[in-house]
């Protein structure tokens, strides 16, 4: 009985293991070749202008090819839904753009980068076209030598006429000059911000109506801040608090001129070299002053710990008087008091200044009004006959109407325009049961963000009306774009000393950081810091910083 | 006598091995086909040029990772993390199921069995989620430290807190699942040998360092040598989780370094050769505690 048994199980589990192997092969093949039917793209559907072969750039365009696109960072349906067949976004993408793209995205257990690097890896994974975001320009460059992506650039004026148009206007030259490589050639159509109201979420924010119970205005210096503070903790008991990374973007630094925060940070000056902000003796001052006021007491215990959930619970107890957030966390601060009727009246607030008038050195901002988001790459695998049509539908997303689309959806479904040309969400979107965040993702494609303009309206819109000013308050009057460095290309060499240096200084930067600012290091060592810091090679990353700085320019 | 020989063997008894195919070709398939990955440690790797089109770097990535200036802080690190978890993480599920086999109470044995193994379950997020705010100057921790007349503070602001609370955690999670395989080795222990030293006049004590403990050593000695063979593998999403620049000093550890080191650069090479450096010496560590569990007298893994 016993061997038989054994027999049994031998045999059960033998075929078992070959099953898996065979059911392996298989999947493989199956995840390669599922190409769910694209929904609408967030990019705009391309326009496809007419080539030596009748290509017509007018939506929708009249063709049945269609070619493959994975999407690695963003192009996703909403987390609500499971396929693209049901994402009514993609459904009416391909109704209005007239293809039918054949999406593809990672399984849910692989991590997209690793992902997406299998594919690209062999000639015959590739798909013909995929997006992928926060990436290095050494990614860019290694993908170039590979020969994995194609350049764009021949193309782009006749099969993309509104992407290109909108990426020679001048406002859009910082900008070009980020996404083109040294001789101005196009790798990726990227996604884009309006302006510069889309690059920064993130500001200094405050209680207004305990500012007006106290008698003060609103802090433009760092003494104002000193001042409020110690009113805030007399009469509240209540301290600066934060996030430390929210804070790290660019915090109180800005008060002194400096061009860091609690982290390490490179940028360029006026004179076009680019200097180490840790070394300035405008960030020494800043340091002094975060020191004096931790040892007042002035700012929050947990201010090192704290993450997002404490902070706003600190907000809602009333523990928290001033606070480093981003414009939705500002949002749900205020959604929190109205909720709870406390009256606590949470206003976003400008960028502290070294005096009234001046323009604030440092501010969460980007270099140029390229996103970091999702951009579009055209692999090697795509046939040449596919091209112009891969670039006419993204191109979709930059028309007129594709922007309206992608940012709002469908007039009259998802949006209205009031009479001054402003947008209403409909019931569609404000009174889905999931959340009107979640509405967004189903129907719009700035947040499953694919390659497009996002727009100023949609994220105004996005936000209740205290958290859309703020934003205007915290961009205003600041130099803070000039000086950030845009993404350089290094060569490999120049980039093994980057990284590995980098880190090692960037660890010893923020550390002391906070040893200064906790009193644990006293600030009659900055010196001997600073010391440290050449010793460790930090003239080495400046030189070749530079060297990337200056090939940059000279395109 | 005839020695046995594998043809012998493996007809007598072919469907054992029918059973032992699929394990062993899971193996060679996913684990040592798989150590020719190991090469890309001494390249420049590019996944788009693949193994065959990256170029030889030789020791470069070793050098890099070992001239750092943090390589010894981080080595300090991370075998101080794991060092306090095996020492006093190894020994807690021991007392834990030593505690446990005393107690003859069933449904309250069986209580405490499932409550103590049920934060194995849960996420590491969460965990995490709730330490940092019972560590909050408001938190829980703070208001016993607080009722017993200490001062509140920020715990995980503190460097002589965070191994404590992290071998803590580490221990709260672990130590209800661990103790099941103590249990087991305890429920094998002949009950003949309790009565014969119950006649010979042992209290529970003495039955328990006579009887007890000695059935339990060939289950905790290969524990043992297991959880030191990994000594070396700190993960960095606790640590992730819970630390901050305050405390770099003492919570900086290899992965996590080499983590924030990757946001830099997508270096596969220099991963790789900061896993096999790690795996190295995790083996000798593993061969010098199997040897010296052999040179006890007990039988060791292998």
């Amino acid at each position: 009985m016993k061997k038989q048994l054994t027999k049994v199980i031998a045999v059960v589990l033998a075929g078992i293991m070959v099953l898996g192997l065979a059911a392996c092969g298989d999947e493989k093949q199956q995840e390669e070749s599922k190409v769910p039917a694209s929904s609408s793209e967030v990019e705009e559907s391309k326009q496809e202008e007419s080539k030596e072969e009748k290509f017509v750039v007018s939506y929708p365009i009249d063709t049945d090819k269609t070619f493959s696109y994975f999407a690695c960072d963003g192009g996703w349906f909403s987390t609500a839904l499971t396929s693209f067949e049901e994402s009514p976004y993609h459904q009416k993408l391909a109704e209005l753009t007239g293809v039918d793209v054949e999406f593809d995205r990672q399984p849910a257990d692989a991590s997209g980068w690793v992902a997406l690097d299998l594919l690209l890896a062999e000639v015959e994974d590739r798909p013909d076209a995929f997006s992928r975001g926060w990436f290095d320009t050494s990614v860019v460059s290694n993908w170039i030598a590979d020969d994995v992506i194609i350049d764009l650039t021949d193309y782009l004026p006749t099969y993309a006429p509104d992407f290109w148009e909108l990426i020679n206007t001048p406002e859009m030259a910082s900008t070009k000059a980020a996404i083109t490589d040294e001789e101005g050639r196009f790798y990726y159509i990227p996604y884009i911000s309006e302006s510069v109201y889309v690059s920064t979420y993130i500001g200094p924010a405050i209680r207004q109506d305990w500012l007006d119970e106290c008698g003060l205005k609103a802090p433009v210096t760092m003494e104002d801040l000193e001042n409020v503070l110690v009113s805030f903790k007399e009469k509240y008991g209540a301290t600066f608090g934060g996030v430390l990374s929210r804070f790290n973007m660019a915090g109180t630094a800005s008060g002194t001129g400096a061009m860091a925060s609690l982290k390490a940070n490179l940028y360029v000056d006026d004179n076009g070299e680019i200097q180490c902000a840790n070394v300035q003796p405008e960030w020494k001052e800043f340091l002094t002053y975060m020191n004096k006021w931790n040892d007042m007491g002035l700012i929050d215990p947990d201010f090192f710990n704290c993450d997002a959930n404490m902070l706003r619970q600190k907000a809602l107890d009333g523990k928290i008087g001033v606070s480093f957030v981003s414009q939705s966390e500002l949002t749900n601060i205020i959604g929190d008091a109205e909720a709870a009727q406390n009256g606590a009246d949470w206003v976003g607030i400008e960028y502290l200044r070294t005096a009234a008038g001046e323009p604030t050195s440092w501010i969460q901002t980007q270099a140029s009004l390229y996103a970091q988001a999702p951009a579009m790459f055209v692999t090697t695998a795509c046939d040449e006959e596919l091209i112009p049509l891969v670039l006419a539908w993204a191109n979709y997303a930059y028309t007129k109407e594709g922007i309206m689309f992608t940012n709002f959806g469908v007039e009259g479904e998802t949006y209205t325009l009031d009479a001054d040309g402003k947008v209403e969400w409909t019931d569609l979107i404000n009174n889905d049961p999931l959340g009107k965040n979640t509405a967004l993702q189903k129907y719009c494609a700035v947040i499953c963000q694919l390659p497009t303009v996002q727009t100023e309206m949609f994220v105004r819109m996005r936000n209740v009306e205290q958290a859309q000013v703020a934003v205007d308050k915290w961009i205003n009057n600041t130099v803070a774009n000039e000086r950030m460095l845009p993404g350089l290309v290094r060569t490999e060499d120049e980039n093994i000393v980057y990284t590995d240096k980098w880190t090692a200084l960037s660890t010893h930067i923020e550390e002391n950081a906070i040893y200064f600012m906790s009193g644990e290091r006293s600030l009659d060592e900055f010196d001997a810091f600073v010391a440290e810091l050449d010793k460790m090679g930090l003239q080495e990353v400046i030189d070749v910083q530079q060297a990337a700085y200056d090939r940059y320019i000279s395109k | 006598m005839k020695a046995t020989t594998l043809s012998r063997d493996f007809k007598r008894n072919k469907y054992k091995y029918l059973l032992v195919i699929p394990v062993v070709v899971y193996f060679i398939l996913f684990h040592y086909k798989a150590m020719y990955g190991v090469v890309v440690a001494f390249q420049r790797f590019r996944i788009t040029a693949g193994i065959d089109g990256s170029p030889w770097v030789g020791l470069d990535n070793f050098k890099r990772f070992f001239g750092d200036i943090y390589f010894w802080r981080l080595l300090k690190n991370t075998l101080s993390i794991s060092g306090l978890s095996l020492l006093f993480g190894f020994p807690a599920p021991i007392v834990l199921a030593l505690m446990l086999n005393e107690v003859k109470v069933s449904w309250f044995k069986r209580t405490v069995q499932t409550v103590s193994y049920m934060p194995h379950f849960m996420s590491m997020v969460v965990i995490c989620s709730l330490i940092t705010i019972f560590s909050s100057t408001d938190g829980l921790f703070n208001t016993v430290i607080a009722f017993f007349g200490g001062e509140r503070t920020a715990l995980l602001a503190r460097k002589e807190m965070f191994y404590p609370i992290y071998v803590g955690s580490h221990i709260w999670q672990s130590i209800g699942w661990s103790s099941i395989i103590y249990l087991a080795a305890l429920a094998g222990i002949d009950v003949e040998q309790y009565e014969a030293a119950k006649v010979d006049g042992a209290n529970r004590l003495q039955q328990m360092i006579f009887i007890t403990l000695p059935g339990l050593i060939p289950t905790a000695s290969m524990l043992l040598i297991l959880n030191i063979g990994s000594l070396l593998s700190v993960g960095y999403e606790k640590i992730m989780l819970l630390y901050t620049p305050k405390i770099y000093e003492v919570a900086d550890v290899i992965s996590t370094y080499v983590y924030r080191k990757g946001f830099l650069d997508n270096d596969y090479s220099y991963s790789t050769a900061v896993g096999l450096f790690n795996s190295v010496i995790n083996i000798i560590l593993l061969l010098i505690a199997n040897k010296v569990t052999k040179k006890l007298g007990q039988s060791g893994l292998f």
